[in-house]
């Protein structure tokens, strides 16, 4: 099905047709049952003859169709409700092609990407591509990734999605940190928002930097500058606050930034380092900072024992170059919703094991297929691997329209890896067009 | 204008709303003066004193270019273009809007650190350096004075332009005579350009197919320059030859900067370098990373750059000064090209330009699908730029009629090479509305509204 105009290929004709694209024109699709089409598709050609986005609830999510009688699904980010025009984006470029070759897909559209939000949609159909090549191979993803390492797979807690508390003084982070003990996920890692990530923190006593606070549809993660002694000292109690509460049996991370002075992150990676914390993450660049500062990150990762942790905003591996090679940081917490994919996010553990650096995938908006990907792709990363930030289903029925996750999902702390074809799980079709918004409603048509 | 509850923000708050606006369910102009684009004469004077705000951001894709119009209740409209290579930016350019409501047009800085995050490589970053370049036209109308002054006042009365071959000859050149013959065509265009520049290699992929198995791997189709590998000796020798028979017409009146990529392997790079050095061009662009590459590859570009007498041109693509520490501070490239339309507005670009010049390091702008509102942003960009400015790539308007709906423009644009500056306030040229509302898409008819 590829368009033989495509040879006399330029840049001004490439986006002419895009344009027509965006503007809603998606072709029509026969409606095929999902049964048991899978072996039969194995050997035979298979070409996707679409690509369609809802959004469910607030996750974007993915359906990549075949003329097989397979469909891949995926998610993106709850927090990116607005991505649907940038996924069909990319519909032009797949539509006719082979979806098990998915190396030659993402060849294709991997470099229209970038950094966080503008590589979800490539990094998801990536993750809905694995699931159509696992279904049609009859083998789960983790197998097409190189196969599994470990059984069961390690999630660690955001107190943002566990924990519905604003968190200002030192006592709402031992409230916090009690309540996270208690989760019936029985969580081994933790992660708590504090300094710059968290501005009900930052404001809740005065003149906590020698900057203005943010106001304003913009304002997530725009303060920053040299903390007062006061504001540094309101951080470091609401830490130890939190990690007299969590003891030992419990690891800590901390979200906090980006904005901190690269003295300032020096000065708090040593003021921690008695609460052996499992990271501090994204003090200098990190969430919507189209560009990561290795070099200002190596200052403080070398100055310190507490680890140092960055990476959801980066798309691709050619990003991770600097971090990696001049081992700027100990932990890298690419989201494989925003870095590429799964395949992607693997190749870059690899290579940050090669230099000694850590992985704790990002994960928290990624929604029940992001947790189900990353399942998959825990499974088979080194052994650098630390735990993926474990996301919920948003709103709670999200847990009533998909079938085949374990339930519990999370058992004392981990997720038991699943061997059923794709990713293993899949919509109740019927359950799930209840939740469809008028403008989807022939998402799964 | 600000909503009070956006200080209880977070991730998933702020999406939220945006998702609406995406969605098609655009805020109200609680305003309702912004209607009638006033005579830009004296409105400047008017709104000097007073508090200017954003009331509404817009977009239409004119012909090919997405236009964008910012608001305010002052009577005064910015425009800005992005490249008529993106028509398919209109949402990208919406999902700003809730950042720019309200604020005040004039406080560019602020009005950019807020949004400058939420842009990327590109496309991803061409929307931010739209509304850059109309918040700039705003700032001048209010003040009264030309862009050029709010960027630090010119210092060249004429700004050099470079001709693309591409927009200049309906002719795509396979083999060493077509090469011959775009170079003379280009040598009469009637904007007299004294620098040229043409595509090659894997920029342009009907020359290296013109010969069987030209490099070790399949052509390959997609996105703008999929093809990548290790040329063959006949591959090489025929881009020699076409860059030869180019050369040969121009003779040293006019110089010549070639496209190469991207999707060279660095020693093919280090070999073409060297074997270009007796035709002394101008640069050789893109060889490495280039053109929808979400990454500048520093090292190799350095280990190219440092081989050869013949300078080395990269970053068309590249977002926001950040990305360019690597490239510049360790001179891995001669020439950079950002597009002032994709690197976060003309600001930014300036910011970079003098930074490269710290590092000895040239600047000539990327623009060749810019539109008239990028000509002449490029313009006041160019005059303001310091002496490691060689030229910017012009764009022209497409479709023709472009140029019966710009008014304030010179005529002819271009002379003998150079376009002289003009002082009008902001950006010094607007819409005729009248002609200018024949050419607009139905969905966009409310655009000058």
């Amino acid at each position: 099905m590829q368009d033989e105009n495509d040879s006399k290929w330029n840049r001004r004709g490439m986006f002419k047709a895009s344009a027509g694209l965006l503007g809603g024109t998606l072709l029509a699709e026969a409606a095929l049952s999902q049964g048991s089409a899978q072996t039969r598709a194995a050997n035979g050609p298979m070409k996707i003859t679409d690509l369609k986005c809802a959004i469910i609830g607030r996750n974007p999510t993915i359906r990549i169709v075949t003329d097989q009688g397979i469909s891949g699904y995926s998610q993106a980010e709850s927090a990116k409700p607005y991505l649907k025009p940038m996924v069909l984006f990319y519909k032009r470029y797949l539509v006719g092609e082979d979806p098990r070759d998915v190396a030659k897909l993402m060849l294709k559209i991997r470099r229209m990407g970038a950094s966080k939000p503008w590589g979800a949609a490539v990094s998801s159909i990536e993750i809905a591509l694995w699931d159509i090549a696992g279904q049609a191979a009859g083998l789960p993803v983790h197998r097409l990734l190189g196969g599994k390492i470990r059984d069961r797979v390690r999630p660690y807690g955001n107190s943002e999605n566990n924990v519905r508390m604003r968190l200002r003084e030192p006592q709402d982070y031992a409230e916090a940190a009690a309540k996270l003990k208690e989760a019936k996920e029985g969580y081994t890692l933790f992660k708590m928002p504090v300094g710059f990530h968290n501005d009900a923190m930052m404001t809740s006593i005065p003149d906590a930097w020698y900057g203005e606070h943010w106001h304003g549809p913009a304002a997530g993660y725009m303060d920053r500058g040299r903390m007062t002694e006061r504001g540094f000292d309101h951080v470091i109690a609401c830490v130890e606050a939190a990690k007299k509460s969590l003891g030992k049996d419990v690891g800590l991370a901390l979200d906090t930034g980006p904005g901190w002075t690269p003295k300032d992150a020096i000065r708090f990676g040593r003021a921690v380092e008695p609460f052996h914390l499992a990271w501090l993450e994204d003090l200098i660049t990190g969430d919507y900072t189209p560009y990561p500062n290795a070099q200002v990150f190596k200052e403080v990762t070398d100055s310190t024992t507490t680890p140092i942790h960055t990476g959801e905003e980066i798309y691709l591996r050619e990003n991770f170059k600097d971090l990696i090679e001049t081992q700027a940081v100990d932990v890298l917490g690419p989201d494989p919703e925003d870095v590429g994919g799964i395949a992607e996010l693997k190749w870059i553990a690899e290579y940050a094991h090669l230099h000694g650096i850590l992985v704790a995938p990002h994960g928290i908006f990624d929604g029940l297929f992001g947790v189900a990907a990353q399942v998959h792709l825990g499974a088979t990363c080194p052994q650098n691997y630390i735990a993926f930030e474990y996301a919920k289903g948003q709103p709670e029925w999200w847990y009533d329209i998909v079938d085949g996750l374990p339930d519990p999902i999370v058992n004392k702390g981990f997720i038991e890896v699943w061997d059923k074809p794709g990713l293993g799980i899949t919509f109740k079709v019927q359950a799930a067009k209840a939740h469809l918004r008028e403008e989807d409603h022939d998402f799964f048509d | 204008m600000r909503d009070e509850n956006d200080s209880k923000w977070n991730r998933r708050g702020i999406f939220k709303a945006s998702a609406g606006l995406l969605g098609g369910t655009l805020l109200a102009d609680a305003s309702g003066l912004a209607r009638q684009e006033p005579s830009q004469s004296n409105a400047g004077r008017r709104a000097g004193n007073g508090s200017i705000k954003i009331t509404d951001l817009k977009c239409a894709i004119i012909g090919r270019n997405p236009t964008v119009r910012i608001v305010t209740n002052q009577g005064i409209s910015g425009y800005g273009q992005a490249e008529s290579a993106k028509s398919y930016l209109k949402p990208m350019v919406l999902f700003y809007k809730r950042y720019l409501i309200g604020e005040d047009p004039t406080d560019v800085a602020r009005v950019m650190l807020k949004i400058r995050r939420m842009g990327a490589f590109k496309p991803w970053g061409a929307a931010v350096s739209a509304i850059e370049v109309a918040l700039w036209d705003i700032a001048g109308q209010v003040a009264g004075v030309p862009v050029y002054k709010m960027l630090g006042g010119k210092i060249r009365d004429r700004v050099r332009v470079y001709g693309n071959s591409i927009n200049n000859v309906p002719i795509h050149p396979r083999m060493p005579q077509d090469y011959a013959e775009i170079s003379a065509r280009v040598k009469d265009a009637k904007e007299g350009y004294t620098l040229t520049k043409q595509p090659v290699a894997f920029h342009h992929p009907e020359m290296l197919t013109a010969v069987p198995d030209a490099w070790y791997d399949e052509p390959r189709k997609g996105p703008p320059h999929p093809d990548y590998g290790l040329l063959t000796e006949r591959g090489f020798d025929h881009i020699v030859a076409c860059v030869e028979a180019s050369k040969k017409v121009l003779g040293k009146d006019v110089g010549l900067a070639l496209d190469c990529g991207p999707g060279w392997v660095p020693k093919d790079a280090i070999r073409f370098a060297r074997v270009m050095e007796p035709l002394h061009l101008a640069w050789l662009e893109d060889m490495i990373t280039g053109d929808y590459y979400p990454y500048p590859n520093a090292q190799v570009f350095k280990k190219v750059t440092d081989s050869t007498s013949t300078p080395i041109h990269t970053g068309e693509e590249i977002y926001l000064r950040e990305n360019f520490k690597d490239l510049i501070e360790n001179q891995a490239v001669d020439v950079i090209g950002p597009d002032l339309e994709d690197v976060g507005g003309m600001a930014e670009l300036k910011w970079i330009a003098e930074y490269a010049n710290l590092h000895g390091i040239l600047v000539a702008p990327h623009g060749i699908f810019d539109g008239l509102f990028g000509v002449a942003a490029q313009v006041h960009m160019g005059a303001a730029l310091p002496q490691n400015y060689i030229a910017f790539e012009y764009a022209v308007g497409q479709p023709d009629w472009w140029y019966d709906i710009v008014e304030g423009l010179p005529d002819p644009v271009v002379k003998k090479g150079f376009i002289e500056v003009w002082d009008k306030p902001g950006l010094g040229i607007t819409f005729n509305v009248r002609a200018a509302k024949a050419h607009l898409r139905a969905e966009d008819r409310d655009f000058f509204d």
